[in-house]
């Protein structure tokens, strides 16, 4: 569906259903850079169908949203809120996966009243991006989208056996980031490096908060997601054996459980 | 500059899309000769009905051995995934099936296979799918025949049984301009020599049949794809851009983005029509995909010493092999098909149709039948058999003429393999 937040077009993923009265609060799902909301294809309609209002987002600039990309996590940050105002939601659960976790680590320290809860993926303490994709990003789009897939997805996906029949991760992963608007996932690698409140922000984190990491992870290893842990003692590790970085796409099943596992902690009786 | 590692075509052929059963721990790729699978509880099946998660139901849909080939394939052609069906006319029409309604209209090329050819020319219009035929030499013929109601092109990337290699990216250029679909017939190049979607098309299907099995022993089909169109940006395609009432209104492209398209094809089309592939012809067709590329490469030089003999005999009139200089296909396969233009050839008997009948019947070691890609070499007399509905006009626009004999080059000692040809040519010629 598409609403017009900030007075653009704004493409949102909900699984196929539509809004409903819930008892659960509203689940934003916030993507990667350079990706769109597609990467949550294989949780969106498993959860909208227990009964959540799922809003799996493109950012501004990604997708088949209108406007441009945003430059610092900060600003993408306050572009979600301005969404939650703009929808009237009233209570939330973020699920943000790599720079969509930086998004919803910073919304929900700004907006701790709304946000109930936070499911990090492929989270990490910071996020420092190779200069050669920095670099790749700037000056070829096919290749860095190459890098990318290759860093995220782990050696057992290298190979395949999804259970989503016929389902080639791959390709599937280097179409989708070659398909981003030019300069979108340049500004948003930029971002992420340049964010360096990952610790001091979750420390201030009140609310209740699920990492879920993949255990051949390269983009965000367990080393650094684990540090985060240590900075907020309520944050609560899941680790994903034989799973890179892309943990939605990787183990569908399993992070959709995750999930709706956190999500049913806020269900109302 | 830091360079990704990506398994590369050789290994992929053998081992991508199976990981390897963690309770038996099989090197092979299991046989899963069942109908149904259980589920674990009511929410686990009443998820898998909903498209919520994914796995398996019944094998009609989808089959864990089945899905191992079409994960393969997908990764030997670049997709963004596949699906396999019982043979490749039936992925043919699953895909013509999935993408259009009644009132649409195909461009098709004229140099296809005859039952391709059948199905756009007689059975298609009678559910209200109209198909231009046009030469694809010039891609400028296709460009002229797109209708407002066009809704994709179609093409060989070698036409059969002329053996022309089709320009792809000239024809991808001119589907893209009319906001269509580009689908190709990679069977006769397979992956290992040829992957379209690198070129610029948007859907291509094999009869897996051919060379990818290679042993002649089982029937199957697939169709992969790009992931590349973008449905969502057209308004030619409600089946994938609207509300969906078999699934709650679901909207593929949508929900599904890239995997719209393969989304609809298995959750509407296998369910439907049925023409699901066999889980046992899935595995012996992955017998045969594991040594594709070795294969292809001895197909490849035996065919091109094959052309080359039957060029050089006084009893030829003529010879299609693109690997000859003569061939007017000579320079784009250079271009497009660097490992070699395919293990197909065919040549006109001097003495017409009546040497060429001759011809077949002397033949010893080659085996007269209808199919190609075997590893053993096969023979065919097109006007008689495969091509025989079609009539004079459409022989003649198709290049196909009374004494086109066609040769599937397979992998035997290419000497005996000219010794059987040489000795049929001469008894041709007898009276």
């Amino acid at each position: 569906m598409h609403k017009i937040i900030n007075k653009k077009e704004t493409n949102i993923l909900t699984g196929g259903y539509k809004l409903k009265n819930s008892k659960f609060p509203t689940l934003i799902m916030i993507h990667g850079a350079g990706m769109n909301g597609t990467v949550w294809q294989m949780q969106t309609r498993y959860l909208a169908n227990k009964g959540l209002n799922v809003l799996s987002v493109d950012l501004p600039g990604h997708g088949y949203s209108q406007g441009k990309a945003l430059d610092s996590i900060e600003k993408m940050s306050l572009w979600l809120i301005q969404f939650m105002d703009q929808l009237n939601i009233e209570s939330a659960i973020i699920a943000g996966h790599s720079m969509g976790s930086l998004i919803a680590l910073e919304s929900a320290n700004n907006d701790k009243k709304r946000v109930k809860g936070l499911i990090l993926l492929g989270s990490s303490s910071s996020m420092p991006v190779h200069p050669d994709l920095i670099e790749a990003a700037r000056n070829n789009l096919p290749l860095a989208a190459e890098m990318i897939t290759d860093w995220s997805y782990g050696k057992t996906q290298h190979i395949g056996g999804h259970p989503l029949p016929g389902y080639w991760m791959i390709d599937s992963s280097i179409q989708l980031i070659t398909e981003s608007l030019p300069g979108v996932l340049l500004k948003d690698l930029i971002a992420c490096n340049e964010y360096k409140n990952t610790l001091i922000t979750i420390e201030n984190i009140e609310q209740q908060i699920l990492l879920i990491s993949g255990i051949e992870d390269k983009m965000t290893p367990i080393k650094k997601a684990k540090e985060l842990t240590i900075s907020n003692k309520k944050a609560k590790i899941s680790i994903l054996d034989k799973c890179g970085h892309m943990m939605m796409i990787e183990k569908p099943r399993e992070v959709a459980k995750l999930i709706y596992n956190f999500n049913k902690k806020f269900m109302k009786e | 500059m830091t360079s990704s590692k990506f398994y590369k075509f050789n290994t992929l052929s053998l081992h991508a899309g199976q990981e390897v059963d963690p309770v038996n721990k099989s090197r092979a790729v299991p046989i899963h000769q069942t109908t149904s699978y259980m589920f674990e509880n009511t929410d686990h099946a009443s998820s898998l009905y909903n498209l919520g998660q994914p796995g398996h139901i019944y094998s009609r849909i989808s089959n864990p051995t089945i899905s191992v080939l079409e994960e393969r394939m997908a990764a030997l052609e670049g997709g963004v995934g596949s699906v396999a069906t019982a043979s490749g006319m039936a992925a043919f029409f699953l895909g013509i099936a999935t993408l259009m309604n009644q009132g649409s209209h195909i461009v098709a090329s004229n140099a296809i296979y005859g039952g391709t050819h059948n199905i756009l020319s007689y059975t298609l219009p009678r559910f209200g799918i109209e198909t231009t035929f046009v030469s694809p030499e010039n891609p400028l013929n296709i460009k002229k025949a797109i209708k407002d109601n066009t809704r994709l092109i179609f093409a060989e990337t070698i036409g059969n049984p002329t053996i022309d290699v089709l320009d792809i990216e000239g024809v991808a250029m001119v589907s893209h301009e009319a906001g269509l679909p580009f689908m190709v017939d990679s069977t006769f190049t397979t992956p290992y020599l040829m992957q379209p979607l690198k070129l610029g098309a948007d859907i291509v299907m094999h009869s897996l049949t051919k060379f990818i099995g290679g042993h002649g022993i089982a029937i199957g089909g697939i169709i992969v794809d790009s992931g590349k169109f973008q449905w969502k940006k057209s308004d030619k395609f409600p089946n994938l851009t609207k509300p969906y009432e078999g699934y709650d209104n679901l909207n593929y492209a949508e929900e599904f983005g890239q995997q719209a398209l393969i989304m609809r094809m298995r959750s509407e089309g296998m369910k439907d029509f049925g023409a699901c592939l066999s889980p046992m012809n899935a595995f012996y067709i992955l017998q045969g995909l594991e040594t594709l590329p070795v294969r292809m490469d001895r197909h490849i030089s035996n065919t091109k010493e094959v052309a080359k003999f039957l060029f050089e005999n006084e009893n030829v009139d003529w010879v299609n092999h693109p690997s000859l200089p003569s061939h007017k296909s000579y320079k784009i396969a250079k271009k497009i098909l660097p490992k070699g233009s395919g293990a197909i050839l065919s040549f006109g008997v001097k003495g017409g149709k009546e040497a060429g009948i001759k011809f077949i019947e002397k033949t010893s070691l080659s085996s007269h039948l209808a199919n190609v890609g075997d590893a053993k070499t096969l023979v065919i007399h097109p006007a008689s058999t495969t091509h025989q509905q079609m009539n004079k006009l459409d022989l003649d626009k198709a290049g196909i003429k009374d004494n086109l004999i066609r040769v599937s080059v397979g992998i035997e000692d290419v000497s005996d393999i000219i010794d059987d040809l040489k000795t049929a040519l001469k008894a041709s010629q007898r009276t």
